[in-house]
Parts: structure tokens; C-alpha cells; sequence
């Protein structure tokens, strides 16, 4: 091999050379950003409920109903709706008016496992004044009922499976905003949400549908982590998904414990890249400096 | 005809008549209930089109149902406060034509609360540095342009509302949709008044002027008339000197000013025209801007006018950069951070810009008035620019942190301009009225800016024209002296 | 601009092994660069874009593996060279040509930065390795191991659970995502700036692949 060609003959390309690669990483970054979509979570539910956009009511899967159909007479107990002398007007939220046990009738399955589970027991101490409250969410939130996660007059059917779990990712994050920011860093959260992959797993998956099973203890997590990692044992459930200290609950202090070992790691290598970049930057800008000067004395 | 055919004729126009009557349409008993029924759910619940007249129409007839009616109130602490909205029937009236939930978007659902408030930015963009620059960006749009008198500090999100009660701690009604005429500066005295609790300057003070693009995002008009006259004293002393250049002879020719005007513009298009251009460009780029014959006497020297020299430019491109995006895109993610002083991008760079600047004339001082190196010579010239450019950014920082200091903001959000800061965590141990002060402030940095493009074509900061001249040329014409930079 | 002569005495620097290693590696890390910071940049516009341009996430996993392999195969080749000098060479551990750090790289340093303050009047010596140099093959050295073992447990957890409690892996994810973003910023533009736009070697430092150094 002739070296001498590699030294001065790179030395002739070089501009053009540099040019092409910018050019390619110009072209690649215009056109990746051109065509990516973005993973888009629906809207949150500010709006108005007392106007139906019938043009989005025709699209949904309830589109084929009529409004008695779900709603009835709207005559109960002698009083007609929109009742001014009422002692909750305008006040209660439309979740707590309406009587979701109607959705039975074409829903059974889904209301039996939602009887079952964690919400629906939220929503019974709710309604017992003298049951003490267990704060999940750490909020003033109320408790689920169908209305609050499922849109009943938009919400769509026959969506694939990665938009069912960007939407459930939405619904879920209004009462848990910390887990659902927490799933979004884990790569199931990344891979699911992000790359819109189906493989990933989304809420339901581990959580099951309706009967939000809460998976502290580790047989119920592993049946959970084994749908899709059938190899796992026991201690694969240590990994912990919702890595925040707002996600772990006050009581389980070995969580809490490994949770605050990840963040410090964390701030550790943070506070190795930081001072090696400072270095590595702060070397580099000085030699430059001082060379070019040498270079420009020297003509 | 006869007899019988008569009788048939009516006996069958008779049937048909009978006939016909009975297909006449006829109060079915679907019609029955339309006219006197019960209404349908969605007579009133179909989601009414606000883009059309009609649906304007429509979406308020629902709302005015209760709003409309003087019945219509709430009680606050015992006291009736009412929601009655007067219905505005003047055509004037800019939002006539609008639905209330065009502004009021979430409101119209159970619980009758709205979680987002009224949303003007749905049709209108925030102001520019022309009316109402970026400290204005913590206030709401109602508390400037709605009649209602009293405003105040919401410590939950530090905007200015307007506020629910009077200075009695009274409930009062926000009801009425009146638009106060903003043009008559009077009306900016509802929250810029000497002890205020909202954390505005005591006094309205007039916007920048074009002229301090140079290191701030500034609007396209000369504001106070005092940088109109810095204006023309710089304008009268560019003239002066080119003036005097002219005195002098191009390429032989003495006398004739026209002459030697149209020889030396002759010159200049045909060297932008020719492949001398590229050459001057990278020189340009190579001496102007990264100052490379400073790099090759000295890193020293480089590092201090780069210091001043690199921030000052890189301040004038971003103000410019935000100037231009505003204009044509004021609703973007950019505009609205670069617009905000508190954006942490926004704050961090113009603290840091402004170190760097103060940093480079820190240590021309020192190396004219402490080192003393044989090589300079400091004289009266020298000294003023310093003083000037100095002035103006120490007058500018102490602004800065007495706008922190006085509108409250938290230190999550202020701690990204870490010097502005710092500073008002320092002036706050003075127990001084800052509200009163910050005028007087603004207006100094106001003149030491106004007086700082004043005196450039007078005095050593005439060199920002007079050096990157020379070196063009000298580039053109091939001639170099070796013995300066 | 650049004093090279290739007579038969310009030394050689870098036997062919080590070039061919470099080149290798050259590669093999930017194709682990672009497919791991897609994942760990995921919310990013460019990243949902090369994820779109490579067919998924699935596959850019099984690029980053196969990068990873590769990769990491050139570093198990160099320490396999690393023990045919030792024992086969009989090569010095210490010494002038030697890679490993000594008291004359912190006399380089101290010299080096009086040169960039124009307290001294031309840079140091080096001897074949620059105390820079060496700072960045140990840097390199931790880094590809760390990222290497932090690399296989989130590629096998359910095997290394087996061993180790459940939220190491939390812990190599951080380690992996941190040490990737040093090492990035650090080869595209601490390494490849002082290689390509340094003026002693403007346009590129080209002996890493003619294997010469510059004759002075």
C-alpha cells in the first residue's frame, strides 16, 4: 500500500469528504424529522360533556345507540333532569350522577372484573362515610368508575394495540401521574410509547384489564413479568419498573430504599460526566487556542 | 247530460272530494308531540358549530338560559355575587360575534367549573416588546384589558388576575365583559402605582427602542425621544466622518466629491462581483469575526476583546434572531421562550453573555490601570468607552435583579439568570422601596445605552467600523501593514 | 502543514493489528451510538425517526447487540495481543513505548498547560504516548467493560437475577445510559476534534491508519 497516497491524497479529498458527511447527517436529520410521527396521547378531557359532537359520537363504538338507550327518560324519582332546585346542581361531577350499572347490559364481563378489582373497592370506601380513605394516588382524586377512564360517547373500537395503550397510558396517568412518568422513562414505557412497538407492554398488561391488580407481592408480579419473559424467577420482579420515590408507596421501605440507591447512582455517573466533560471541554478549547496562535506566528 | 249523468258526476266528485280530504296531511300523532312534547335531549345537547353564525347564536342561547336572568348569582361568605353577563348588543364590541365557549372552553360540563379559565390565546398572540414586553408575560389578559379595577398576585402560579374581591375583602362580580380602552396609558396605573402588592414597577415606563437590539430582543420603533436624539448625533457624526474621509484623494481624483464618490462605488460593485468576493468573505469570517490577527499576537489579548467583542455579537444575532422569529411566528415554542426573560435558555444566556462582557472590560482594566504593560498607551478615550460599555452592563445587571427582587419570582425559575439572582437576594438585605427605585434605574441604563450609540463615531469605539474597513481595503487593494494588527 | 516524510525510518506506530482494531471499532461504535441513544432518547423527533428508518425498535436491538459482539470481540482481541506481547514479545510493561501511565505524563501535563498559558514556549515532548492519549485508551478501557458487563445484564436479566437482586439491573440501566453519553460526547467531539481540527494536524491525524507517526 502506498502511503504516500493515503497522506497527501486524503489530504486533497478532505474538504469534499467533510462536506459529504455533513451533507448525510443534514439529509438523514431533515428527513427523520420529516417523517417521524409522534407518539401521539389523546387530548386530556378538558371540554364541555353537556354538548355531544355528533360528528365524533357517529365514529365511536356507541354510535349506534340513541340517547335513551343509555340514559332513559331522564325522569327519576319525579324529578326532571337539569334541575335547578336540586341540592348538587351544577356541582357533581356527571361521573357520580349517572348510574354506570347500565353499561351491564352489553359490558358484563368487563363490569364483573371491574367489581372485582382495586377501583371498584376505592369507589365503595368512597361512598361509605365511615370507611377511612386509602390514598393510592396521594391526590383528592375520586375514585374510577367507567366514566373516568372510558370516554362513552368518543371512545373508538378496533383500535390496534399500541393506541389502546397510548390512550390507556393517558387515562391512567390522570389519577397516577407518577407512575405513568416513571413508565414512560422504563424501556417498556420507551419501547411501547415512544416506538410505538406492540411487543412492549402497556399498562394492562402487567395491571390487568379492569382489575388493576397491584403487584407488590412477587408471585403476582412474576405471573405478570412471565407473559412475555417466560424464563424469569422471583428475583426478576425486584427489577424495579416505577423507579420515583412519588411512585413507591411511604410504607414499603426496602423499595424505597433501592428506588433512592438507583437516584443516587444517578447522580453520581451524572456528576462523573459532568466533571469529565468540563475537563475533557476545557483541555480541548486551550490547546486549540494556543496552537492556532503558534500556527498563525509561524507565516 | 242527462239526469242520471248529473247525479253520477256529483256522486263521483263527491267521492273524490271526500276522498281527497282524506289524503290531506293530516296531525299525525308524531306531529302531536313536536308541537306540544316533551323536547328531545339533543335540541339542546347537540354539540352546536361555533365556526358558523348560527351556532354563535345557538351555543349562547343555551348559556344565556341562566346567565341572561338577573336571578342568576352565586353567594360568596353570605354576600350575593351576581353572573349575570350583560348581553352586549353593540356590533363594536369585538367579541360580539363570539360564543362564550369560544373563550370559556371547558366550562360547559358538570362540575360547572372551569379548570383553565377564559382562553384568549386560542385567537390571540402575546404581546410584543412594543406593548407589553416580557415581565407582562405573568399577567393575564383580563387583568389589563377588563374594566374591573382590582387586581392581584395569585402566589400559587405568581400571575396577576384580576381579583374576586375589592380592597374591602367585598365579593365582587366578574361578570361583565366590558373591554377597557388600553391605548390611554392612564389605564396601565390600575397595577403601576407606588405601592402596589403585585410586584410592578411604581411607574409606566416607556418600551426599548429600536437602537437596543444590540443586546436585547427590541421592537422596530425608537420609544423614548431621547434615543431618537442619540440617533441623530450618531447619524451627524458618521456623516462628519465620512465627510472627512472624502476629503482625501480616490485613485487621483481630488477635487470632485461626485467624482470620488462614483469612483470609489464603482470599485465596490466590481469587486462584490467578481471571485475577489470569496476571498473577502473568508477573511471576513477568518479576521472579523473570530479575530484571528488578535489570536496570532496573543491569546491573552484575544481572550479579552473576544470576551466582549464575541458576546456582544452573539447577543446582537440572538436579539435579531428573536425580532425576526416574533414577527412571523409569535405563537411558536422559540419566540415564546426567547421573548420570556425567565425562560432558563433565555435567562442563562443573557446572564452569561452579559458576564462575559463585564468579565472583558474587567480585565482591560486591570491590564491598563494594575499590570501596565510598557506596550499600551491609556488615554482619555480609552478610558470613557470602558467606562461606558461597563457602566451600561453593571446599570443593566442591578435592573435585572431588582425586576427579580420586585415581581417575586420563585428562585426554581429566577435561579437560571444566576447572577440577576443573586443580586436581588443581595439588594433584598437593603430594605429600600424597589418598586420606586426600578424607574429610576431603567432610565439610567436607558441613557448610558442612549449615550453609548451617541458617542461611537466620536470616540475608540469607532473602531467596530473603522478596523473591519481596513481590513477590507487592504484585502482589495493588496496592501498590508505588517507593523499592526 | 503536516512534516511527514514516509522514508523506511519514519518509526512505525501502529502495527497492523491495531489499525485494523481501530477501524473495526470505528464503526462498530457509531452503529452502537445510533441504535442505543434511539432507545435512551426515545421521546426525541430523531430518534422515533431512525427507529422508523431501521424497521422498529426489535430491530434496532438486534443491531445494537450485534454491534455490541463486534465490538466488544476487538477488545478481547486486544487483550489476546496484549498477552502475545507480554509473554511472546516479552515486552515492557513501563517504559517510553509503554501505554501505561507514569510520573513523566504528570510532568507532560504541568508542562503542557504552562505551554497553552504562553508560560513556556513550545509543548513537551511526548514519548510514543501522549499523557492525553493515554488518559483516553484507560477511559476507553473502563468505559467498554462497564458498558459491556452493564451491557449483557439488561441483555439476560432473567439470568442474572438468577444471582442478583432485581434492581442491579435498574442500576446497570443507569450506568449504561450515562457511560454511554460520556463516551459519545467524548469520541465524536473531544476525539474527532483533536484528531481532525488540531492545527499541528489539520486536515486528520492519519496515524492510526498508516500506522506512521510524525516525524518532528
Amino acid at each position: 500500500m502506498n502511503r504516500h497516497i493515503l497522506q497527501s491524497g486524503f489530504r486533497k479529498i478532505y474538504p469534499l469528504y467533510f462536506g459529504i458527511v455533513l451533507a448525510t447527517i443534514a439529509l438523514i436529520l431533515i428527513g427523520i424529522c420529516g417523517k417521524a410521527g409522534a407518539a401521539m396521547l389523546p387530548p386530556s378531557g378538558a371540554g364541555s360533556d353537556w354538548f355531544i359532537d355528533m360528528n365524533r359520537f357517529a365514529l365511536s363504538a356507541h354510535a349506534a345507540l340513541k340517547c335513551d338507550d343509555c340514559h332513559g327518560s331522564m325522569i327519576v324519582n319525579g324529578l326532571q333532569h337539569s334541575d335547578e332546585k336540586r341540592p348538587d346542581f351544577l356541582r357533581q361531577s356527571a361521573t357520580r350522577t349517572y348510574d354506570y350499572a347500565r353499561c351491564r347490559r352489553c359490558h358484563e364481563l368487563s363490569f364483573k372484573r371491574y367489581l372485582e378489582g382495586g377501583h371498584a373497592k376505592a369507589l365503595r370506601e368512597e361512598k361509605d362515610p365511615s370507611k377511612e380513605k386509602k390514598q393510592v394516588t396521594g391526590g383528592k382524586i375520586m375514585a374510577p368508575t367507567c366514566g373516568e377512564c372510558h370516554a362513552s360517547h368518543y371512545e373508538r373500537s378496533g383500535l390496534s394495540r399500541v393506541a389502546v395503550g397510548q390512550r390507556m397510558l393517558g387515562a391512567c396517568a390522570s389519577c397516577h401521574p407518577a407512575n405513568a412518568a416513571s413508565y414512560r422513562n422504563n424501556i417498556h414505557g420507551r419501547v411501547g410509547i415512544d416506538l410505538g412497538n406492540p411487543k412492549a407492554a402497556f399498562c394492562t398488561d402487567c395491571h390487568g384489564a379492569h382489575t388493576v391488580d397491584s403487584l407488590k407481592k412477587p408471585q403476582t408480579a412474576l405471573l405478570a413479568c412471565k407473559r412475555c419473559h417466560p424464563k424469569a424467577e422471583t428475583e426478576f420482579t425486584g427489577i424495579v419498573i416505577h423507579a420515583s420515590l412519588e411512585s413507591v408507596s411511604a410504607a414499603d421501605a426496602p423499595k424505597r430504599a433501592e428506588v433512592l440507591w438507583i437516584h443516587r447512582i444517578r447522580w453520581f455517573a451524572l456528576a462523573v460526566l459532568a466533571l469529565s466533560l468540563a475537563f475533557f471541554v476545557a483541555h480541548s478549547f486551550l490547546w486549540l487556542l494556543r496552537e492556532i496562535h503558534e500556527k498563525l506566528r509561524k507565516h | 247530460m242527462s239526469a242520471k249523468g248529473w247525479m253520477g258526476t256529483a256522486i263521483a266528485g263527491a267521492v273524490i272530494i271526500i276522498m281527497g280530504l282524506a289524503g290531506l296531511p293530516q296531525a299525525s300523532a308524531e306531529m302531536d308531540t313536536l308541537e306540544t312534547g316533551k323536547p328531545v335531549c339533543l335540541d339542546c345537547h347537540r354539540q352546536p358549530n361555533i365556526h358558523t353564525n348560527e351556532g354563535v347564536l345557538t351555543a349562547n342561547a343555551f348559556c344565556n338560559g341562566c346567565h341572561a336572568k338577573a336571578e342568576c348569582r352565586r353567594t360568596v361568605d353570605g354576600k350575593a355575587v351576581s353572573l349575570q353577563v350583560p348581553v352586549s348588543a353593540a356590533k363594536e364590541n369585538p367579541h360580539h360575534y363570539s360564543a362564550c365557549i369560544h373563550c370559556h372552553t371547558d366550562v360547559a360540563r358538570s362540575p360547572h367549573k372551569s379548570q383553565t379559565g377564559a382562553e384568549c390565546r386560542a385567537c390571540h398572540s402575546v404581546h410584543g416588546e412594543s406593548t407589553a414586553h416580557a415581565p407582562h408575560l405573568r399577567v393575564d389578559c383580563q387583568a389589563c384589558h377588563f374594566k374591573s379595577k382590582f387586581v392581584e398576585l395569585d402566589p400559587k402560579d405568581n400571575h396577576v388576575k384580576l381579583a374576586h374581591s375589592d380592597l374591602e375583602s367585598m365579593p365582587i362580580s366578574l361578570a361583565d365583559h366590558t373591554l377597557t380602552d388600553v391605548k390611554d396609558l392612564k389605564s396601565c396605573e390600575k397595577c403601576h402605582f407606588s405601592d402596589n402588592r403585585i410586584g410592578a414597577p411604581a411607574a409606566v415606563l416607556p418600551s426599548k427602542s429600536a437602537l437596543c437590539i444590540l443586546c436585547h430582543n427590541s421592537p422596530l420603533s425608537m420609544g423614548h425621544p431621547i434615543f431618537g436624539v442619540a440617533l441623530l448625533i450618531f447619524l451627524v457624526g458618521v456623516l462628519a466622518t465620512l465627510r472627512f474621509w472624502y476629503l482625501g484623494s480616490v485613485q487621483g481624483e481630488e477635487n470632485s466629491l461626485h467624482r470620488k464618490i462614483s469612483l470609489s462605488s464603482e470599485t465596490i460593485w466590481n469587486i462584490i462581483f467578481s471571485r475577489q468576493i470569496f476571498s473577502l468573505l473568508k477573511m471576513v469570517v477568518l479576521d472579523i469575526i473570530l479575530q484571528r490577527r488578535i489570536l496570532k499576537e496573543s491569546v491573552g489579548r484575544w481572550s479579552m476583546h473576544s470576551l466582549i467583542f464575541s458576546a456582544i455579537l452573539i447577543r446582537f444575532l440572538l436579539s435579531l434572531f428573536t425580532a425576526i422569529i416574533f414577527y412571523f411566528h409569535p405563537d411558536g415554542d422559540w419566540a415564546l421562550a426567547l421573548i420570556d426573560k425567565n425562560n432558563p435558555f433565555t435567562a442563562f444566556a443573557n446572564d452569561l453573555l452579559g458576564l462575559f462582557i463585564l468579565l472583558g472590560i474587567l480585565w482591560a482594566v486591570v491590564q491598563r490601570f494594575i499590570i501596565k504593560p510598557v506596550h499600551v498607551a491609556t488615554e482619555n478615550q480609552d478610558n470613557i468607552a470602558l467606562l461606558i460599555i461597563g457602566t451600561l452592563i453593571f446599570l443593566g445587571f442591578i435592573l435585572e435583579g431588582v425586576r427579580i427582587l420586585v415581581t417575586g419570582i420563585p428562585a426554581e425559575i429566577a435561579g437560571y439568570s444566576f447572577i440577576g439572582y443573586s443580586l436581588s437576594k443581595i439588594l433584598s438585605v437593603f430594605g429600600l422601596s424597589w418598586k420606586s427605585i426600578y424607574p429610576y434605574l431603567w432610565y439610567a441604563h436607558g441613557i448610558v445605552g442612549a449615550l453609548f450609540v451617541a458617542y461611537l463615531p466620536f470616540g475608540k469605539m469607532r473602531h467596530i467600523f473603522n478596523t473591519p474597513l481596513t481590513y477590507v481595503l487592504e484585502e482589495v487593494s493588496g496592501v498590508r501593514n505588517e507593523k499592526r494588527i | 502543514m503536516q512534516a511527514t516524510s514516509f522514508t523506511p525510518d519514519t518509526p512505525i506506530r501502529f502495527s497492523v493489528i491495531h489499525r485494523l482494531l481501530h477501524l473495526v471499532v470505528m464503526f462498530g461504535f457509531t452503529g452502537l451510538a445510533v441504535t442505543g441513544l434511539s432507545l435512551g432518547l426515545s421521546s426525541t423527533t430523531p430518534a422515533r425517526g431512525f427507529m422508523w428508518l431501521i424497521g422498529g425498535a426489535s430491530h434496532a436491538a438486534m443491531l445494537h447487540r450485534y454491534c455490541a459482539v463486534v465490538t466488544y470481540g476487538c477488545v478481547v482481541i486486544h487483550a489476546l495481543w496484549f498477552l502475545y506481547y507480554k509473554f511472546g514479545l516479552a515486552g515492557a510493561w513501563t517504559g517510553p513505548d509503554s501505554i501505561v501511565p507514569s510520573l513523566k505524563d504528570l510532568k507532560d501535563f504541568k508542562h503542557h498547560l504552562a505551554y497553552f498559558f504562553g508560560l513556556e514556549k513550545t509543548p513537551p515532548r511526548f514519548d510514543k504516548f501522549s499523557y492525553m492519549e493515554k488518559i483516553e485508551y484507560w477511559a476507553l478501557f473502563i468505559g467498554m467493560n462497564t458498558m459491556g458487563i452493564t451491557g449483557l445484564v439488561l441483555w439476560y436479566p432473567e439470568c442474572f437475577t438468577r444471582y442478583i437482586p432485581g434492581f442491579f439491573v435498574n442500576l446497570a440501566q443507569t450506568l449504561h445510559f450515562y457511560e454511554a453519553v460520556l463516551a459519545v460526547v467524548v469520541k465524536f467531539f473531544i476525539h474527532i476534534g483533536m484528531a481532525h481540527f488540531r492545527p499541528e494536524t489539520y486536515p486528520a491525524d492519519t496515524s492510526i491508519f498508516t500506522g506512521r507517526s510524525h516525524k518532528k
